[in-house]
């Protein structure tokens, strides 16, 4: 699955990361003011909590090995 | 009896909006506007500016030009929806284009390159501009302004009836699981439509709404062209813009044609309109013994034509007119991670086709009601089902720019009619707490089941392995989605037994509910369809059937089983008819 790094330092906890993930994958700790990788197996590295985040604090490392359902003759279990 | 504040928080509004991606955005925004005194609340799963999947595409805004309409119209209708498309309906579109950006460009929308719009297509002047990637902020900030109310990280799971009329929403938090009971005089079904979970980009069609609005009794119908592929990197599971046209066999062979290909197929779905034959040519090369097939890249002119260069940036920065601030650094970010996932620097990059699905069969008429009172919809959950693409997936007709421009207009439709219903409906409905406590125990028992039980992730899988294969979805045969129909309905079985482990699992469990419902209702329809159509493309029956096939495939639940029925089309009184 895919990895997502917070930079703690960076972060200036401005929550736009938690709000750009659309599949709730990123949730946000009202305590520590930081984001929490709560879902990283539902991440489709849309990138847009990188693209948002104001100070680089958040990177998707991509997971290129991940299965992919059969492409053309179905696989029959 | 528990009461309704027993079961859950009570929220009343007068419109309710279900999804605020830009189809839901631009329904509240318009209810507003058509009548300032009303109470409209929307409510997704995201958060507000960033819900839906508007803000990951390209950013193209197709329209078509004052006087090309009908041009437009006559072209669509032979080229595209097959003779299966609503040509009344077709031509309100064609001729809202222009009026549809206007009127969006009020909300804070700029278009780029609209005045000197490009060229979309060979024949017909679809004319396509651009906007920014963070179009829907300033959409919110419009919203919002207007005192549009919005619920955020919410999931809708089911509507709430008295007698045959719609009165309101059931849904829980995805934080807290809190049940959310929302009283409403309307609903706007604006949640999107199933993309199966298999192309990552294209994640967020989940089908929840297509699900409540089947299970409130509403119709469908065009369920047999929901399986809208892609071509897609092997390595690095993107995309791969352009490699239709650079296609190699493992033989070296060039494979972007075939000559063995029924003429039907060709001229139906051919590559500038629909993109589509490419996945049957992939599929009966791998068939064949000549797989896999690669991209030859160095053939590949999409990233450096204008549409590449321009509008996706998949090359660097765009000419100055069509500068975009978020869409370039969205794109480039997407850039970087694609060449990192290559696993060498050669120009012959392995392809697949990957199933994006856009199945959006809710039935709508001219004014985007559903069939059910006080329900009414807009953008990809209706894309088929609104009748005026035809027989191609959503939306329309595949043609770039389609997307964006068809969420907002039918948003405004949508809209239109419902603020006028809710103007008429002098109270609220009844919401029946016996409904309430039952939806409840369903919805929740995924999360009380023991841990032996299905898991959502096994549901996904399978549902990839059934939706995705060509052979079952792309190029179909009677045997083939026989099967396809049996290991459906096998999952269908394992959902009585699902688990969750947490709310987020738990709309993912009403997720896998959807999915299965999707594929079910895809494949008895295009078993049902016994011919070649548009998008729909049979093995068995490989030519259109102009006698038997001018007939919408409706579907509908009537006492718990999937009725399937036909509506002829009013091919009498349409102007274009098969020759």
């Amino acid at each position: 699955m895919n990895v997502i790094k917070v930079d703690d330092e960076k972060c200036v906890g401005c929550k736009t990361c938690y709000k750009a993930c659309w599949l709730d994958v990123i949730r946000w700790n009202e305590e520590t003011k930081r984001p929490v990788i709560a879902y990283a197996e539902d991440c489709v590295e849309c990138n847009f909590c990188e693209i948002s985040c104001p100070t680089d604090a958040i990177f998707v490392n991509v997971d290129y090995t991940r299965q992919f359902p059969s492409p053309y003759i179905p696989r029959v279990n | 009896m528990a009461t309704l504040e027993q079961l859950g928080t009570v929220v009343e509004t007068d419109l309710l909006v279900v999804g605020f991606g830009i189809s839901g955005l631009a329904a509240a925004i318009t209810a507003k506007e058509e009548n300032a005194g009303l109470k409209v609340l929307a409510v997704d799963k995201g958060c507000v500016g960033y819900a839906g999947k508007a803000n990951k595409g390209g950013g193209h805004v197709a329209f078509i030009p004052e006087g090309a309409e009908e041009l437009y119209v006559e072209y669509h209708t032979k080229n595209c929806g097959d003779y299966l498309n609503d040509q009344d309906l077709i031509r309100k579109y064609a001729s809202h284009t222009v009026k549809t950006m206007d009127r969006w460009a009020s909300w804070g929308v700029n278009f780029i390159g609209r005045e000197h719009a490009g060229q979309a297509h060979a024949v017909i002047p679809w004319k396509v501009c651009i906007v920014d990637n963070d179009l829907m902020i300033p959409m919110a900030k419009t919203a919002r302004k207007l005192g549009v109310e919005f619920c955020e990280k919410i999931t809708i799971t089911d509507l709430l009836k008295e007698g045959d009329k719609v009165v309101g929403a059931f849904g829980f938090s995805l934080l807290t699981g809190e049940t959310y009971i929302f009283k409403a005089k309307a609903v706007v079904l604006a949640c999107g439509d199933q993309n199966f979970r298999i192309m990552r980009m294209w994640n967020s069609g989940r089908g929840d709404g297509i699900a409540a609005a089947y299970r409130a009794g509403a119709k469908m119908r065009n369920a047999e062209f929901g399986s809208f592929m892609n071509i897609m990197s092997a390595e690095h599971k993107l995309v791969a813009y352009g490699a239709e046209d650079a296609l190699v066999n493992a033989k070296g062979e060039n494979c972007s044609e075939r000559a063995d290909l029924d003429p039907s197929l060709k001229s139906v779905v051919g590559g500038v309109d629909l993109g589509g034959s490419q996945s049957v040519l992939m599929y009966l090369e791998v068939r064949d013994g000549k797989g896999p097939i690669f991209e030859d890249s160095s053939k590949n002119g999409f990233p450096t034509s204008f549409v590449g260069r321009n509008l996706c940036n998949l090359t660097g920065p765009p000419d100055p007119p069509f500068r975009r601030p978020c869409s370039e650094k969205f794109w480039a970010r997407i850039m970087e991670k694609k060449h990192a996932g290559y696993r060498n620097d050669g120009p012959m990059k392995e392809v697949i086709p990957g199933v994006v699905g856009e199945f959006s069969p809710l039935y709508v008429d001219h004014d985007y009601a559903t069939s059910v009172t006080g329900l009414f919809a807009s953008g990809d959950i209706c894309g088929c089902g609104g009748g005026w693409a035809g027989a191609v997936p959503t939306p329309p007709g595949r043609n770039r720019g389609s997307g964006l421009m068809h969420a907002v207009m039918t948003a405004i439709f949508a809209a239109t009619s419902a603020a006028k219903f809710v103007a008429a409906t002098p109270a609220l409905g009844k919401v029946d707490a016996d409904q309430v406590a039952k939806l409840k125990e369903e919805t929740y028992a995924p999360l009380k089941r023991m841990k032996m039980g299905t898991t959502t992730h096994e549901i996904v899988r399978e549902i990839g392995e059934i939706m995705q294969p060509v052979g079952y979805s792309g190029y179909k045969s009677a045997d083939r989605m026989q099967e396809a129909l049996d290991r459906v309905l096998v999952l269908k079985a394992k959902l009585a037994n699902l688990v969750a482990l947490d709310p987020h699992d738990l709309s993912s469990a009403n997720e896998c509910r959807s999915m299965v419902l999707c594929a079910e209702m895809f494949y008895r329809t295009s078993m049902e369809r016994k011919e070649s159509r548009g998008w729909h493309m049979r093995e068995d029956f490989k030519t259109r059937d102009d006698k038997n096939g001018a007939n919408w495939i409706v579907v509908q639940d009537k006492g718990g089983e999937m009725s399937l029925t036909l509506d002829p089309l009013p091919m009498d009184r349409y102007k274009y008819k098969p020759e």
